[in-house]
């Protein structure tokens, strides 16, 4: 069952040292609020969408602009350390071990099994951390769901489209998505 | 600084069987939707409240029903475990390793790591489940929270004593959780 052992110190809230000692083993480790999110090894459809998703945005960005995939630190605050699947940044704001402005579009592809990290869980935290966008996509449909920060600060559900419907970005830049294409 | 384990890489979702490895190290080791989360060891004031809760409920539960404090897992379904501070469930529904049945009561102590876990998710999977009623001690105040159904039905602070009906009569004062 275990194949490595790592130390974790007995007190709370971990921190962001913490998480740097635990081992490069596919897991994904992040931390939210300062105890630890273990997430595994992702399917190879999740790969894909991923790999898709990852080209189109890097066509579509313009100058100065970073598509990074995960791993990829997003480093909210000490107690508070994410790995989105995909995040965009602006470079300048890309340090180099880890991200700690909050970047312009922060993106989650989920599969049923990671549906409630996502909607609630990645959805809370991407909001307090401070993303511009957030997209969550749907393996199942496939759908995306785009939320975007709003004046008051909070997400808003500003579009769902599913299967061949194209998404028309302006947010963080021009981009058309279409769900179907993200897993052919 | 103890030794913790690494999942043997895995594909997602976790389940239960997952779990298995996992050392009796201190984390606390839970499932939600198949996601790990590990929360390190709580700290004295938190222990201190579990512990005064379960000399409170141990006293005033019928005999049919029984009171544990974690680790004690009580397994939801495949991808969701939960190791509660204290769990009230009916004695004929406890297995010899697990609790596979729904409690009637579910105690969660705030720590600065839980706070916010505690009174989203958990509150959401705990009503879902259909616990008959969740309570949500934050040490820091002290208050007590009581949740049926996922709503917030009383609140009281300090000495001001909570008398519930459900699932069994009992009167909680927070003050004295931290005696």
């Amino acid at each position: 069952m275990t194949s490595a052992t790592v130390a974790l110190p007995q007190r709370e809230p971990l921190t962001y040292d913490d998480v740097q000692r635990l081992p490069d083993d596919g897991n994904r480790y992040e931390l939210l609020d300062g105890y630890l999110l273990v997430t595994p090894s992702p399917i190879p459809g999740h790969q894909r969408c991923v790999a898709r998703l990852l080209f189109t945005l890097m066509e579509a960005a313009p100058a100065g602009i970073d598509v990074l995939p995960a791993p990829t630190d997003w480093y909210v605050d000490e107690r508070n350390v994410f790995e989105p699947d995909i995040v965009v940044s602006r470079r300048t704001d890309v340090g180099e071990r880890r991200i700690e402005v909050a970047p312009l579009l922060v993106v989650e592809i989920h599969s049923p099994g990671t549906r409630v990290r996502d909607l609630t869980l990645k959805r809370a935290a991407y909001e307090r951390g401070g993303a511009d966008a957030y997209w969550l996509v749907d393996l199942d449909g496939p759908r995306l769901t785009v939320l975007e920060r709003g004046p008051d600060g909070r997400f808003a559900e500003v579009a769902a489209v599913e299967a061949s419907d194209p998404f028309h970005a302006e947010r963080p830049f021009p981009v058309t998505v279409v769900p179907a294409d993200l897993l052919a | 600084v103890a030794v913790a384990p690494v999942l043997e890489q895995q594909t997602e979702p976790l389940t239960f069987a997952d779990l298995q490895g996992l050392p009796d190290d201190g984390n606390r080791y839970e499932l939600l939707d198949g996601l790990l989360l590990v929360t390190p060891p709580p700290n004295t004031a938190h222990q201190r409240c579990v512990k005064n809760l379960v000399i409170l409920v141990a006293a005033a539960i019928p005999d049919e029903l029984d009171v544990f404090t974690a680790p004690f897992d009580w397994l939801l379904d495949e991808r969701n475990v939960f190791e509660p501070d204290v769990v009230v469930f009916r004695r004929e529904d406890v297995g010899s390793q697990r609790l596979e049945r729904t409690p009637v009561l579910v105690v969660e102590v705030l720590s600065l790591s839980t706070r916010r876990r505690d009174l989203t998710l958990k509150r959401a999977a705990y009503a879902r489940a259909g616990v008959t009623a969740y309570w949500v001690v934050d040490p820091d105040v002290p208050a007590l929270r009581v949740f049926e159904a996922g709503e917030e039905v009383a609140r009281v602070d300090s000495s001001d004593p909570y008398t519930a009906e459900r699932p069994f009569p009992v009167t909680v004062v927070p003050a004295d959780l931290l005696a």
